[in-house]
């Protein structure tokens, strides 16, 4: 049955792909025989992507796109049509915190606000809208697969961006329940903290440790670490799952109770 | 050709239940993906113990732990006796736990082992005459946050398989029943799980690719528990 798990002939977009989890994701996509776009607004990273990708021997094309403009998304799947024929999987995985400034809450602008919307939350409406149009069309099912956050799931203090991923996360479920009947399947990752690549100095991989002792294993999850789990999500091996989320962040969120030294003992309780 | 991260060649597991069709189905993926696997029926939970140090004593070392017992009731809360409530309580709680703790030793050998246990969506959700057997798995969705919580500093990761309604449930959705058969068709999927639905996800909470995840309950449920 682990057949299913490869994506011979499939056809997958990953926004976001220049770098850091995204690039990690459609390197995993393509090593499992996915032919894939690259998409992020930056042409050098994702045309590094691609290098990266056809040098491994796999299938890549690069498309520039800025998932806040939906003509642009809409050219992102055009694009992959072109190249590949259809679209078999959307990886909405483009957004990030984007807001320099530290408001307090009740003085956040309204545009900061707006371009966190922007980019994590309109943007996976895009990209889902258009990659829904063309798998309902097509009449062969398909997958969208979103990137949202460990933050949008606890209270956390650079409101606008978990708001925007809980958002993300709604949206969803409920794209998920639409588009069933269409055999198009629906799913987010949310990944905890993960370092978006290799730590490029001493000093930085001492920063990763330190933040690494408050996560329940003990480290940062590691790029890599999305990419089995869009393979399996992107794939048929997952035919039976639509609708939900699957959280990668080393323990923390089943956790969260106390700091991580915190450990009951019943010899101290008596 | 196997997809990187699913590959488990020479990764010695025991399944647990592996009579049941999702302890089955488990088995069979990890043995498919290269692991070697031992299989335990689904017997009583004080015999569990017993049997799962035999059986990593006979594969000389585990990596894998994966538990999949279900026993299922459906009454009124006030037609249970004290013998049904420890039935159902021991057959879906204690006997993963007690295959937990006797496999253990033989998990810490391992720098980066991995336990799956396999829950049901009552074990976040209720339905009428299901109180113990709900109970019972909600008892394993804790437990394995819990468990996640107390093993992650040793590299042993702890997850959950949620099923839903699957095809070989008739003891909960008998085909002949109307509002069993709706209750399938109330699904995003409009259909029930198959065996083949479960083993890919084991294979992953399984592999070396899931390092960074501990403490979850992945359902596999056709989007059951995600729409109203």
């Amino acid at each position: 049955m682990l057949e299913k798990l490869r994506l011979d002939h499939r056809a997958i977009v990953v926004t976001g792909s220049g770098r850091g989890l995204g690039k990690a994701m459609a390197k995993a996509l393509a090593a499992a025989g996915a032919s894939v776009v690259c998409s992020a607004r930056t042409q050098a990273q994702i045309d590094e992507t691609v290098a990266e990708i056809l040098g491994a021997g796999g299938k890549a094309v690069a498309q520039r796109c800025d998932v806040t403009d939906s003509a642009q998304v809409d050219q992102l799947v055009d694009r992959c049509i072109d190249e590949f024929g259809k679209l078999d999987v959307m990886v909405a995985n483009a957004g990030g915190g984007g807001v320099r400034g530290n408001w307090d809450f009740w003085d956040f602008p309204d545009e900061a606000f707006e371009a966190v919307l922007a980019t994590n939350l309109k943007s996976n409406f895009y990209c889902s809208r258009a990659a829904a149009k063309h798998m309902v069309h097509r009449g062969e099912g398909g997958v969208i697969l979103h990137t949202a956050s460990g933050t949008a799931l606890r209270g956390n203090r650079s409101f606008a961006y978990p708001t925007a991923k809980g958002g993300q996360i709604s949206m969803m479920k409920s794209t998920a329940t639409m588009l069933a009947p269409h055999n198009i399947r629906v799913n987010t990752i949310i990944p905890g903290y993960v370092a978006q690549r290799p730590a490029a100095t001493d000093e930085e991989l001492e920063i990763r440790r330190q933040r690494g002792i408050r996560i329940p294993v003990r480290r940062l999850g590691e790029w890599w670490e999305l990419g089995p789990l869009a393979v399996y999500l992107a794939s048929d091996a997952s035919a039976y799952v639509t609708g939900q989320s699957f959280i990668i962040d080393g323990g923390g969120l089943a956790g969260g109770l106390g700091p991580v030294e915190f450990v009951p003992h019943h010899e101290l309780a008596e | 050709m196997i997809v990187e991260h699913f590959e488990l060649t020479d990764r010695k597991a025991i399944v647990f239940a592996a009579d049941n069709p999702a302890g089955s189905a488990i088995a069979d993926a990890l043995e498919e993906a290269g692991a070697i696997v031992a299989r335990i029926d689904q017997i009583k939970a004080a015999e569990v113990s017993a049997a799962v140090e035999q059986a990593a004593q006979e594969l000389g070392g585990l990596n894998i732990l994966a538990c999949a017992p279900d026993v299922f009731l459906a009454k009124p809360v006030s037609q249970i006796s004290v013998d049904e409530l420890a039935d159902v309580m021991m057959g879906n709680f204690a006997g993963p736990f007690f295959a937990v703790q006797a496999a253990l030793p033989h998990l810490r050998e391992d720098q980066s082992a991995n336990i799956i246990l396999v829950t049901s969506v009552l074990g976040e959700r209720g339905l009428p005459n299901t109180s113990v057997y709900s109970a019972a798995h909600g008892a394993i969705f804790n437990y394995i946050r819990a468990l996640a919580q107390e093993l992650a500093p040793e590299g042993i990761s702890v997850n959950g398989i949620e099923l839903g309604w699957m095809d070989w449930m008739q003891d909960r959705l008998n085909p002949k029943d109307e509002h069993a058969m709706r209750a399938l068709r109330f699904t995003m999927a409009k259909r029930a799980g198959t065996a083949t639905d479960v083993g890919p996800l084991a294979v992953w909470l399984a592999g070396s690719g899931v390092g960074f995840v501990t403490g979850q309950v992945f359902p596999l449920d056709g989007g059951l528990t995600q729409h109203l």
